[in-house]
């Protein structure tokens, strides 16, 4: 949940919301609509010098998040890239007695596109992320037509979510401190405990958390109240240029 | 060593390999750039039936009750903080559960479907995991087609007159199970292999996702029997008020 401590704390956070999250999904979308190696590499160190000089979010932080998909994007990229087959097949192959292991250069290919990709992709969208707190974004989203019994859950949901990670975090401290996860069977019935008392107590607040409203006047509308932040001049021309030098990359390229 | 000394020895090997080579599994997420525009808009488009259902579930139980909102908020959370918790294992590796089983058999399969796109959102911006592109295929895989598996299969023990335990398990497992083959058969889609085409493809995914997410199904499965039985100890009255029934 580092994410939102430093979203709060970037120096990106006076931009105007919109403006972020129209770069940051723009060039998602043409990342993967324009496929290129180049495009992608050109997004990641593009997005990551954003993040990190404008953002000012400390390096080890950003790299950290940067390899948190890493098994997904190896697992799934030796997918891509191996075959199996009963026959000698592909570029290079290796028996392993019942079938052949075979790599084609074009699933290399395949791969390497896609891993490049996803890391493009995963710069981008924490460009946004790091940048811009939650109830901003769903103000946007709002703005879009997200109707509003979405947006007000929405908010909710992102306020409680840090209300139980309190709870469970106490829970967890209080299980540890009676050696609640000495052995794998313990553990397990440990983190059902936890779960199901998480469960009680969420519900119960629900409920508290109702009457205060209701004590305060809710009558079906949940009201935020956001800060403003004006579109400066500069920000949606230097958009249009970047989208616009990533599409002169991949026909350059 | 003896025949049957060889023979444990192998067995002790296999459940190391089983259990250890677990790294990270952030329950299958497809991360963000790994589709293609087609498909990132395809998978938004199968999922609107069932969101569209989903809001006019809520909505119903908004106007029959005004106290639905922070319950369903509540929910929303829930399911959230239990895919984030670390779950046990025993090499100590780090691996979360999707609680979208759970969420189904305790609030319903249409609710869990916007509850779980919401949760997907909150995932991919707070913790990094999935992305917006491929949100549409995540919330296809993790929101609808688990709980809505784990539900059916939930009623119909329930209807059988299986043994409640029973039923849980096999609810939450295959749930976890059915949403890892159709996150590897959207990938499969996407990537076709050369010269087996999706079918291929489709068993290759599986294949190497199996050795973390087959034991994730089972423990996923246990835990939320763990829980339902925690619940039905402790939390009878707040069960009752979600309309959750004890079959006994």
């Amino acid at each position: 949940m580092k994410i939102d401590y430093y979203a709060y704390r970037s120096g990106m956070k006076n931009w105007n919301a919109g403006i972020k999250i129209l770069l940051s999904v723009v060039t998602l979308c043409l990342v993967i609509g324009l496929n290129r190696i180049p495009v992608s590499l050109f997004v990641v160190f593009s997005m990551g010098a954003l993040t990190l000089l404008a953002g000012r979010i400390p390096g080890k932080v950003y790299f950290h998040y940067m390899t948190v998909p890493l098994v997904f994007m190896i697992v799934s990229g030796a997918a891509i890239a191996l075959e199996f087959a009963g026959s000698p097949a592909g570029d290079w192959n290796i028996s392993m007695h019942f079938f052949y292991l075979c790599v084609t250069k074009e699933g290399i290919r395949t791969a390497a596109e896609v891993f490049f990709k996803a890391m493009a992709g995963m710069s981008s969208l924490y460009m946004l992320a790091f940048s811009t707190p939650v109830h901003e974004i769903i103000l946007i989203l709002q703005k879009l037509h997200l109707p509003r019994l979405l947006a007000e859950l929405m908010n909710l949901i992102y306020r409680y979510i840090f209300i139980l990670f309190d709870v469970a975090h106490q829970l967890q401290t209080a299980a540890k401190a009676r050696l609640g996860y000495q052995t794998f069977a313990m553990s397990c019935k440990t983190f059902a405990g936890i779960a199901g008392n998480l469960f009680l107590i969420s519900l119960r607040k629900a409920g508290t958390y109702y009457d205060a409203m209701l004590a305060r006047g809710y009558d079906g509308r949940v009201e935020f109240l956001t800060e403003e932040h004006p579109v400066r001049a500069w920000q949606p021309l230097c958009c249009i240029c970047y989208f616009l030098l990533l599409v002169g990359i991949r026909f350059a390229g | 060593m003896t025949k049957s000394q060889k023979k444990i020895l192998k067995i002790s090997v296999a459940f190391a390999i089983i259990f250890a080579v677990t790294p990270a599994v952030n329950a299958m997420h497809i991360m963000e750039g790994y589709l293609t525009p087609v498909f990132c808009i395809a998978w938004f488009a199968v999922c609107i039936p069932f969101l569209v259902k989903g809001f006019f579930t809520m909505k119903k139980m908004l106007a029959e009750n005004k106290k639905s909102i922070t319950m369903l908020a509540m929910a929303g959370a829930y399911i959230f903080v239990i895919s984030a918790l670390k779950i046990p294992s025993v090499t100590g590796s780090c691996s979360h559960m999707t609680g979208t089983g759970l969420g189904a058999i305790l609030f319903g399969p249409s609710v869990v479907s916007i509850l779980g796109i919401i949760v997907l959102i909150f995932q991919a911006i707070l913790l990094a995991h999935g992305g917006l592109t491929t949100l549409g295929a995540n919330t296809f895989s993790m929101a609808i087609a688990g709980p809505f598996l784990s539900y059916g299969i939930y009623l119909l023990c329930k209807k059988c007159k299986v043994n409640k335990r029973v039923s849980v398990f096999f609810a939450a497992a295959f749930g976890d199970l059915f949403t890892y083959c159709i996150t590897s058969i959207q990938l499969a889609v996407a990537f076709p292999s050369t010269n087996g085409g999706v079918g291929a493809s489709a068993l290759e995914f599986l294949g190497v996702f199996a050795p973390t997410q087959l034991p994730l199904a089972v423990v996923e499965g246990i835990l939320t029997v763990l829980i339902v039985m925690a619940l039905e100890n402790y939390a009878q009255p707040e069960l009752k008020q979600i309309g959750f029934e004890e079959a006994k």
